[in-house]
């Protein structure tokens, strides 16, 4: 374990960089700090006092570490190799665009002509607003990812936080629209039970049994709405998850070959408090 | 099987292609079940299993409600019912639902049968 790990893992945090650049910065200041630390020692200093004099020496700024993010990567440099797919297989990665071309086809099903958005009222706004704030939570973590260049576990994890949350509002909500929806139905049902006619034609049906019918294409069309919205998040969250996979294996890897590649102190690599995997896949 | 897919439409097809996927999954996974790094992928592979099995059902649940909504639209709206058009809406939500639940069970199975491979990877 390098004898900084602390200052460098803080650091590591800050930087605005992709990794491969983060790798060599990180690197070179824990070198400088080893060795000011080092002669700091051979001059009769105690390791502490040491230490607090390399830090001072060195004395990194967070503004300088943004402006090495400018000089060493121009943002569609880090856009493209941001593009590098982290799906595992080729046919994972074409099942998956499969799968949202279909959502593309049934969501312009769904919006086109307002049909079911205007059927389910009131039901389909939250849902809509829920959905909204997803794909702009989504959007919001792609381009700071991928423009900016920001590859730190701890605001892809902020992404994904919140693409965890919208999902199990979608969730929610189709489950509250459902139940609206059954409890209106039921009711419908409880008023027109005696309305019991014998209907020898689809013509004939009771006003009663449309009524029923009505409130229950209300529900369906505010469960779609639902199910497309938890579906749209389901994906988002899916990739979200990727990225801080990769992101946090990224900087566990860093760490682990700064505490190689440094000075060891005799002790095993500590492991980052961020290296719990959401999800692998 | 055939005509359930016919009946399902674009979704069903993209459900199909989750099947097949969730079956290359357990097939990989069996086949590299040797090793220290395949213990790790067979780790993995299941929880991809569990993704596109729950995927499918959402899937699947999307079109049947979209299937109903449609069946019930055709009996509220118009003024003469097509009996016809209302069993190919309902065939069409109820396939889809039907075929999600299928590559459901198929990713189950396949997750079940990797935990056996793993459990039996770790024994020795």
């Amino acid at each position: 374990m390098n004898t900084f790990d602390d200052v460098l893992r803080e650091v590591s945090e800050q930087m605005d960089l992709p990794l491969d650049v983060r790798r060599r910065v990180l690197l070179e200041l824990a070198a400088d700090l080893e060795d000011l630390r080092r002669s700091g020692v051979e001059s009769g200093l105690d390791d502490a006092a040491a230490r607090a004099r390399a830090l001072e020496f060195v004395d990194y700024d967070p503004q300088a570490v943004s402006a090495l993010a400018a000089v060493h990567a121009a943002a569609p440099r880090r856009f493209l190799e941001g593009l590098s797919g982290v799906a595992r297989s080729r046919g994972e990665r074409v099942v998956l665009l499969l799968v949202s071309l279909a959502l593309v086809q049934v969501g312009g099903t769904l919006c086109v002509g307002g049909e079911f958005v205007q059927c389910a009222g009131a039901l389909a706004w939250p849902v809509l607003f829920v959905l909204l704030a997803t794909v702009l939570a989504a959007l919001l973590g792609f381009y700071r990812q991928r423009v900016r260049g920001d590859q730190r576990a701890v605001a892809a994890r902020a992404t994904w936080t919140w693409l965890t949350r919208s999902m199990l509002l979608q969730a929610a909500l189709g489950l509250i629209a459902m139940g609206i929806g059954l409890s209106e139905a039921l009711a419908a049902l409880g008023e027109h039970a005696t309305d019991a006619e014998v209907t020898k034609s689809v013509g004939d049906i009771p006003e009663g049994l449309l009524a029923q019918l009505r409130i229950l294409r209300k529900t369906t069309a505010a469960l779609a709405l639902a199910s497309f919205g938890l579906l749209v998040a389901c994906l988002l969250w899916h990739r979200s998850a990727q990225r801080l996979h990769t992101f946090e294996h990224g900087e566990l890897e860093l760490l682990r070959s700064l505490a190689v590649e440094g000075f060891p102190t005799g002790t095993t690599p500590s492991t980052p408090h961020s290296t719990q995997l959401p999800c692998s896949n | 099987m055939f005509e359930l897919i016919v009946n399902s439409g674009l979704v069903g097809l993209v459900l199909l292609f989750i099947g097949a996927t969730c079956v290359f999954l357990t097939i990989r996974a069996l086949v590299r079940s040797h090793g220290e790094a395949a213990r790790v992928d067979l780790g993995i592979s299941r929880r991809a299993l569990l993704f596109w099995g729950g995927l499918a059902v959402l899937l699947g649940f999307l079109g049947h409600t979209v299937g109903v909504f449609k069946a019930l639209s055709v009996i509220v709206e118009a003024e003469t019912v097509s009996a016809q058009d209302v069993s190919a809406a309902l065939l069409a939500s109820l396939s889809t639902v039907i075929l999600g639940f299928l590559v459901l069970a198929i990713a189950g199975a396949g997750w079940l049968g990797l935990g056996v491979v793993e459990k039996r990877a770790q024994a020795s």
